[in-house]
């Protein structure tokens, strides 16, 4: 009878050790959601003053910049949306609904994820930004 | 015999992880990188490598998840730790290259003077932070499987006491 209640503390996650692992994954999944979310600032506000004041350069790409501005605002989007349910999975604890449910992994981490990187596949910054030996005029 | 097996069972998913959907996202996430790999060698845009490497951490993670799906109740620590580890840091990689990007095009617009952080420190600042709470994520999933482990190998050193009861 002892044991099992040993057995149950660990898995709801009492167990100090395993207490400081799982903390330090809050703080780590903390600071890339607070990370993120001063890019996106930092990139919206970009956009808005170089939407208000073009350089030379920015007004010959005026609609290529921009779509890749928003592709980079809604990859952002899609991480930040995963960062967030993480945290809260974390938040929850080992007995947590999130943890204990695998659609949310396959939902909101898998195709996530997914969609991000296939967005750069369609939408590839080598359009606005050259690769090394490919000179500026061959750029679309 | 039988109550140890199903006690570990309950540790390592407290559910039966599904085969199908695991196979799912490999191929998937295979062919995002094959699609990527073809794209960078193209266009020769080396800095994207952190992508693939990130997309392939996925397909892997996603590779050691369906392992221990088929090893369902007898699951072993490798494809778990794998797992665990990849699917949790992968993001960090295609974070570090959305920043990598906005950078680029920062530079390529001209724009510099527009961006609220120097463009010499955007992408250092963004993608140090990025490369910290990836190793603080991963510290802190190697801590909690080292915890984990510890806590397997207890019950399974202990004898069920539930027979005498």
């Amino acid at each position: 009878m002892a044991n099992t209640s040993t057995g149950g503390s660990m898995l709801t996650g009492d167990h100090p050790k395993i207490k400081l692992g799982q903390n330090l994954i809050l703080v780590g999944l903390f600071s890339q959601i607070t990370a993120f979310g001063i890019f996106i600032l930092v990139a919206i506000l970009f956009h808005k003053r170089l939407h208000a004041h073009p350089t030379s350069t920015s007004m010959t790409m005026e609609r290529l910049w921009k779509k890749h501005m928003y592709a980079l605002y809604f990859v952002s989007f899609l991480i930040l949306i995963r960062s967030i349910i993480r945290v809260v999975e974390y938040l929850q604890g080992t007995g947590g609904y999130i943890m204990s449910h695998e659609a949310f992994l396959y939902i909101f981490d898998a195709t996530l994820m997914l969609i991000a990187v296939v967005t750069f596949n369609v939408v590839h910054p080598s359009e606005i930004i050259p690769g090394k030996g490919v000179s500026s005029n061959e750029m679309s | 015999m039988t109550e140890t097996t199903t006690a570990s069972h309950k540790y390592y998913y407290p559910y039966d992880p599904s085969k199908v959907a695991a196979v799912i996202f490999v191929v998937l996430f295979l062919l995002a990188s094959l699609f990527h790999i073809f794209q960078v060698i193209r266009k020769r845009t080396w800095y994207f490598v952190a992508l693939i490497i990130g997309a392939l951490m996925e397909c892997i993670g996603y590779l050691a998840r369906f392992q221990n799906a088929r090893q369902n109740p007898d699951y072993t620590l490798g494809p778990f730790i794998v797992q665990t580890l990849l699917i949790l840091v992968a993001p960090s990689l295609v974070a570090a290259t959305v920043y990598m990007i906005l950078g680029r095009i920062i530079l390529t617009t001209d724009g510099e003077r527009y961006s609220f952080i120097k463009k010499r420190w955007l992408t250092k600042i963004f993608v140090v932070s990025d490369v910290v709470s990836f190793f603080i994520l991963a510290i802190g999933r190697f801590d909690a499987i080292r915890a984990f482990t510890l806590s397997i190998r207890r019950i399974w050193l202990t004898p069920p006491q539930e027979a005498r009861c």
